[in-house]
């Protein structure tokens, strides 16, 4: 055995990121890992290349205990990592880039140049014979797939017994994939083990001896490819279904949704022949009074439509209607003043000024409202009675409304987030467009925030809600447009609500 | 731990640990043991003409200071606003000494002030050059107009009186005009930055970008208006400057910069660690008056000024950055 984690568990503050998980890497063999965003691979990969420390855990290297200080420590030790992002010098040349850190000298002090680029021929020629490469050009002229190349070819360099690919094909042409693919090969008959993540599903169950799948954090399952065929459908299953693991709290008793029968209002935004980056959809109309969920695996391009909605002109092109009027170049501004609403993912980041008060964050969208116009005088007290009443009929939990949006939890965070909608605006908007509304929520504030979706369309507001959490999808909505590679497939209504057909959609799979 | 709170006033005194105390008032506390020491040090220091001095002395500087601070409330530095400064100050003087009445002077300086500002928002804004660089460039070209338009030589000879009040005049004998117009000035952005919709969403802005586009605010606008208020205060403070000189300096502004600097980075260790307050920024402008008041009567030469001037940025900018994420570029 290379290299194995023994019960690795890590703690980011807020979240755990990795849950007792042990994993064994075998000489000469390739292990591939999946999971939906935010399984926790990136964290495990840091863990094995000594990017990131675990809470708990051990790492064993032929038996015996370790511990990588930094990343240059697991190089060292024989455990090499090729990122996502990619961490080559733009302004050094291709044959500089693949010694970088290991630069043969001459005297002790000065580069060997001429040793430097013979390094890289030889090994360029070792690993990849079928591509050539210009190692003396400047490694950011070189077309993206020949920097992924070089990429690897300075992993290869300090001679690992463990490479970790993290997803190297995802803007691969075909071809090199192809290439990449027969590395993958030579790299494991020549004894070393490769660690491969992907979202291409089928391109890990090809290269990989045995898979690992995470889901939220913990090792759901570890399949080994000579005990039997794997299935994109068995993998994605893995992946998403959440029931299997014994969270029933939201059941798909359809039944027991009939009373969710509502008169459907007008059609609120209906797109057709709608494409942007990541995705191409036919035809999608969402009424008043309705919520439609988007299910499909990362990547799959739901986000991204949903996300376009909210900012038309940037996102995308084609035929978009809302409320019967052509939005399809509207700005953020514009779709707003429409009456449309984005409750984005990662709050921070999209949706919150990190130093500012629960206040200030939530009346952000809507603060003109309780101002004296034109001059935009803010009327404090109308303000913060609007904050005040939003607190608590959302039920956040917050010491005052003078907090700082930092103290609060993540699922309360989430709550300002969508009250920012509501600021002194309370049926106003006429769709709500809401991304993983409950990423990094506890449970008790998860069925809040489903509650409050509910509640905002049965007020009459189109409701468009992605997510990678299947249950929460199946909970809220009340028909389904599963995505896959980018394109929406049939729809599921609400009384064919079962994870298998989620599934099956969101794998291909037509039964 | 969520104690619900009767009242604003109650979170207040709760949440205040000590180490927050001591960073938000540890520049009070400065500027106060240094307004005591130089009491004691000397006897001219605390008497009432000399405070009122040092109100005058600053004025200029505070007025660059508080346009700086709406600059970096949108997350934008201005380099360019000490040229902005000898531009303004010489534009109004060659104008009126060509005969230009003393309003269309005033309002062609302050034109050019703002059209300063635009162009560097357009560079900025518009072309996605770094605010940084942008207006470390529009500096330097600045500069060499500056001694184009005056030959080099200072503007003086035929400048109306009704002008040199601005900069010389005094309420009642005792209270100078540049002091007044840097109250209104302070009071007024004060007023601005604090309690309108304009004032949140430039720090919306400036506090995260994106959070405040996908609020539906006009993030492009903001930035410019950042810039151009820089500039335009700038051009404020020149007109005072050439006024209170009497005359026209083809490099009169240029210490303004540093000093605007640092009166902002000062003022963003206290009220809100980390962000750029009107308040604030005329509380460091304070803090620098006083200092240089003080050494000076002291005895103390410019130079030893400078050090200790830059020893205290350097301790502000230090403090900020422990305890908040200052990102600047």
């Amino acid at each position: 055995m290379a290299i194995a984690l023994e019960n690795i568990s890590k703690q980011w503050p807020g979240t755990l990121a990795l849950d007792n998980v042990s994993i064994e890497i075998q000489e000469g063999r390739v292990h591939g890992v999946v999971g939906e965003n935010g399984a926790g691979k990136s964290t495990l990969m840091g863990v094995l290349s000594g990017a990131v420390m675990p809470t708990n855990g051990t790492l064993r290297m032929a038996g015996q205990a370790i511990a990588f200080e930094n990343p240059a420590a697991a190089v060292a030790t024989g455990v090499s990592l090729v990122s996502q992002e990619g961490n080559l010098v733009p302004h050094l040349t291709a044959a500089e880039n693949i010694c970088l850190g290991f630069e043969p000298a001459k005297g002790g002090f000065f580069i060997n140049r001429g040793q430097v680029v013979r390094q890289a021929e030889e090994l360029a020629r070792q690993w990849f014979p079928d591509t050539p490469i210009q190692l003396n050009r400047r490694v950011d002229e070189l077309p993206y797939a020949d920097q992924k190349v070089v990429e690897i070819l300075r992993a290869l360099h300090s001679r690992p017994k463990v490479l970790i690919l993290d997803e190297p094909t995802a803007t691969l042409p075909a071809k090199e994939k192809q290439s990449l693919w027969n590395l993958i090969h030579t790299l494991s008959k020549a004894g070393m083990s490769v660690v491969l993540i992907s979202h291409f599903l089928q391109e890990v169950i090809d290269l990989s001896d045995e898979i690992t799948v995470l889901q939220d954090g913990r090792k759901v399952s570890h399949l080994v490819k000579s005990n039997g065929d794997i299935t994109e459908r068995q993998l994605i299953d893995l992946m998403l279904n959440r029931a299997q693991r014994g969270e029933t709290n939201y059941h798909f008793d359809t039944t027991a949704m009939t009373n969710r029968e509502k008169d459907l209002g007008e059609t609120v935004v209906n797109v057709s022949g709608w494409t942007g980056d990541h995705f191409s959809v036919s035809q999608i109309a969402i009424r008043r009074g309705e919520i439609l969920g988007l299910i499909g695996l990362t990547g799959s391009g739901h986000f991204e439509f949903a996300q376009s909605l909210f900012e038309p002109s940037k996102a995308a092109s084609g035929q978009y209607e809302f409320i019967g009027r052509n939005v399809g170049r509207s700005s953020v501004r514009e779709m707003k003043r429409a009456g449309a609403a984005l409750v984005p993912d990662h709050r921070m980041i999209n949706a919150m000024v990190s130093d500012w008060t629960v206040r200030e964050n939530m009346s952000m969208a809507g603060v003109r409202e309780t101002s004296i116009k034109p001059f935009g005088l803010i009327q404090r007290r109308r303000e913060t009675n609007e904050v005040l009443r939003l607190i608590k009929r959302l039920n956040i939990k917050t010491s005052s409304a003078e907090a700082k949006i930092v103290e609060l939890s993540g699922g309360n965070k989430q709550k300002v987030s969508v009250a920012k909608w509501l600021f002194a605006a309370e049926e106003r908007y006429s769709l709500f467009i809401f991304l993983e509304p409950t990423e990094g929520v506890d449970v008790g504030a998860k069925r809040e925030i489903h509650e409050l979706i509910k509640k905002l369309a049965d007020q009459g507001a189109a409701v468009v809600l992605a997510s990678s959490d299947l249950l929460e999808v199946a909970y809220v909505a009340d028909r389904i447009v599963p995505f896959r590679q980018g394109r929406n497939s049939d729809e599921i209504e609400r009384k064919d609500f079962n994870e298998a057909a989620f599934i099956n959609a969101i794998a291909g799979v037509t039964q | 731990m969520t104690i619900t709170a009767t009242s604003e006033r109650d979170i207040v005194v709760r949440k205040i640990s000590f180490g927050m105390l001591a960073q938000k008032y540890s520049t009070l506390v400065v500027l106060v043991v240094l307004f005591i020491g130089f009491s004691v040090a000397t006897d001219r220091f605390f008497t009432s003409t000399n405070l009122v001095n040092i109100l005058q002395q600053i004025s200029m500087l505070t007025i660059v200071a508080v346009g700086l601070t709406f600059g970096f409330a949108a997350k934008e530095m201005d380099l360019s606003v000490g040229y902005v400064v000898g531009l303004a100050g010489l534009l109004c003087p060659l104008l009126m000494v060509a005969g230009t009445p003393i309003p269309l002077a005033i309002l062609a300086a302050l034109g050019a002030g703002l059209a300063v500002g635009l162009i560097n928002s357009a560079l900025v804004v518009g072309i996605g050059v770094p605010s940084l660089i942008a207006t470390l460039a529009a500096g330097s070209i600045l500069w060499g107009i500056n001694f184009i338009i005056s030959g080099g030589r200072a503007i003086y000879g035929g400048i109306p009186d009704g002008y040199l009040v601005l900069g010389q005049g005094k309420i009642g004998a005792f209270f100078p005009y540049p002091a007044l117009i840097m109250l209104l000035v302070v009071g007024l952005s004060w007023f601005v930055m604090e309690r309108t919709t304009f004032g949140r969403y430039l720090y919306a802005v400036g506090g995260n970008a994106r959070a405040a586009e996908l609020s539906g605010i006009n993030v492009k606008s903001y930035r410019v208006y950042g810039l151009a208020l820089s500039s335009f205060f700038a051009a404020i403070s020149g007109i005072i400057l050439s006024a209170r000189l009497g005359s026209g300096q083809p490099n009169g502004g240029e210490t303004y910069l540093l000093d605007g600097l640092a009166a902002v980075f000062i003022g963003m260790t206290m009220l809100r660690p980390g962000t750029a307050t009107v308040m604030g920024t005329f509380f460091g402008a304070l803090l620098i008056g006083i200092m240089n008041n003080g050494l000076n009567l002291m005895g103390m030469d410019t130079y030893i000024q400078s050090i200790v001037k830059g020893v205290i940025i350097v301790i502000a900018v230090s403090v900020v950055s422990r305890s908040t994420k200052l990102r600047l570029l």
